[in-house]
């Protein structure tokens, strides 16, 4: 079996690579000369809306459409903005599905099992499963149908999914709303481990 | 902090180097804040238990037979010259495999799997004989898991998993502070580790929560601001299409505390495509806040974790587009960024003070 030890040395070449950009950020002794927008322009309301404690959005101006985040790189407005719809939660109970099939093949060699479960990870779980023997794995078939059990996010799933040796319970993440469910996490049911 | 100045000094003197060579920042790993989070990881912090000389109990539910083992484990890791949190991820393990008894069985995915550690009759882990005796069984998981890298960077449940290749990786993170609880007890001496960090880089350090305002709403972090949101200049076209979408906050400074401004669900949290930390919180009604520049290390929630306003969710760091410990707090209202002040205004809350 090949345990991928090169990974964490990687991130770390990563993490140091990337201090040395510029940023009007970080610890000047005042703020960025450079900034249009010193004072905040608008007069917020200081009402919220309902329960939820939440400020009535439409007083707030969004960022202009293209414009480059500089500490992400993202473009505003090129990402489409995720809803609960019934598209995205057949879309999370077949990911759900998918890669619980995937996981749950004992029987296979480390190699064959990885290349299939790999990439229906998320960055942060191909770091962590990566060291998992699928001999370890008490399951052998998803035996029903996954079921969505917490939408209080639209870009996370808690999903429940039935297997032979009991319920497992799936987080699925997507980073927005075009972008494919990537699985998080596989907790088995308990007393299965 | 003395910790954290001379901490940033070293970060600041691998940037040259990395240029040199990447080998070179392997061993810089310890610019990471890990390394003052947790106990030494050597024999200085190695604690010692007699196994002939332990109460009957209980500690954390542990008695008897199970007391005595989890002392063979302990002494079994100061025999190798391993610290404290290392002892204790030995314990921890042996709890999560076998509830500190000497099993004479294995279970439906191993039914080979014998002893404290549920060891595999694969050659790996010696003879029938080894794997049902405390201390041998505890020193070859030991030498096992000293072959897992960079300890100190990684949590404990991660690194008994490392060793053990389980099927859940998180799986031993439930069993962190009655390991804690039964080191510290038996060992008459404090370690440091704390409770509720079995699945978290940093073993020690204290967690601050925040201050939650009438509407439910938290600062993020601690003032002063060091730079606004607005458009910046592009410095290869010149014009305005940069934007800095969120405020900088100095937030205590590396290692300060990070709060959830408001409830919600953690939708992203880990390391961004520049290596810099985020995490994202979805708070509903299309809103998300967002945290930028934490270290691996100092995120301290997983996607789909449930967090409430004021719990202090993460740790400043200085990764990604950063040049030195802040905090970058973002406010995005259906997935475009708005400048946070007004909207923490009008939630309560004056950003910077």
């Amino acid at each position: 079996m090949q345990w991928p030890t090169g990974v964490l040395a990687a991130t770390a070449v990563g993490l140091l690579l990337t201090a040395c950009s510029a940023n009007s950020g970080g610890l000047s002794a005042a703020p960025s000369a450079s900034s249009p927008s010193a004072t905040p322009s608008a007069t917020p309301s200081a009402s919220t809306s309902g329960s939820t404690a939440m400020p009535k959005l439409d007083q707030f101006t969004p960022a202009p459409n293209g414009a480059v985040n500089q500490d992400t790189g993202e473009t505003v407005g090129a990402q489409a903005v995720p809803t609960w719809d019934a598209a995205s939660r057949a879309a999370v109970t077949a990911a759900a599905t998918t890669v619980l099939t995937a996981f749950a093949r004992p029987d296979l060699s480390y190699d064959q099992w990885w290349t299939a479960l790999e990439p229906l990870l998320s960055a942060q779980a191909q770091l962590d499963y990566a060291y998992v023997d699928p001999a370890n794995v008490p399951a052998r078939a998803v035996t029903g149908a996954a079921q969505i059990v917490d939408e209080s996010s639209a870009y996370v799933a808690h999903v429940q999914v039935p297997t032979d040796v009991g319920t497992y319970t799936l987080v699925l993440s997507r980073v927005d709303g075009s972008a494919a469910w990537l699985t998080e996490r596989i907790t088995p049911p308990a007393g299965a481990n | 902090m003395p910790e954290h100045k001379s901490l940033l000094i070293i970060a600041v003197a691998a940037v040259p180097l990395v240029v040199v060579g990447a080998v070179l920042s392997i061993l810089l790993l310890g610019s990471d804040a890990s390394a003052t989070c947790n106990p030494a990881a050597g024999s200085s912090s190695s604690v010692s238990i007699d196994p002939h000389a332990v109460p009957a109990g209980p500690i954390a539910g542990y008695s008897g037979v199970q007391l005595v083992n989890a002392a063979y484990v302990v002494t079994a890791g100061r025999d190798l010259g391993l610290g404290a949190r290392d002892q204790t991820i030995g314990v921890m393990t042996a709890m999560g495999e076998s509830g500190l008894t000497v099993l004479d069985h294995g279970d439906a995915a191993g039914p080979d799997s014998r002893g404290l550690f549920q060891q595999r009759d694969n050659g790996l882990w010696g003879t029938y004989a080894d794997r049902m005796d405390p201390y041998i069984s505890a020193t070859n998981f030991f030498k096992a898991m000293m072959q897992v890298g960079d300890r100190e960077s990684l949590e404990p449940t991660i690194i008994a998993q490392r060793t053990q290749h389980n099927a859940d990786p998180y799986y031993y993170a439930q069993f962190w502070d009655a390991a804690v609880a039964v080191v510290d007890g038996l060992s008459g001496v404090s370690t440091g580790l704390k409770a509720g960090t079995g699945d978290q880089v940093c073993s020690g350090g204290t967690l601050v929560p925040g201050a939650v305002n009438d509407h439910g709403w938290a600062t993020p972090g601690a003032g002063p601001i060091t730079s606004r949101y607005g458009m910046r200049v592009d410095p290869v076209s010149g014009a305005f299409t940069r934007l800095h979408a969120g405020v900088d906050l100095e937030a205590g400074g590396c290692g300060g505390p990070i709060w959830a401004a408001h409830d919600g669900t953690v939708s992203f949290a880990g390391l961004w495509s520049d290596g810099g930390g985020v995490i994202a919180v979805d708070h509903g009604s299309g809103v998300v806040t967002r945290y930028l520049h934490m270290y691996a290390s100092g995120i301290l929630v997983r996607v789909g974790d449930h967090v409430s306003a004021g719990q202090q969710i993460a740790r400043v760091g200085d990764s990604g587009n950063s040049t030195a410990c802040h905090l970058h707090y973002e406010v995005m209202v259906d997935g475009k960024n708005i400048d946070p002040e007004p909207f923490m205004i009008a939630a309560g809350i004056t950003l910077g003070q």
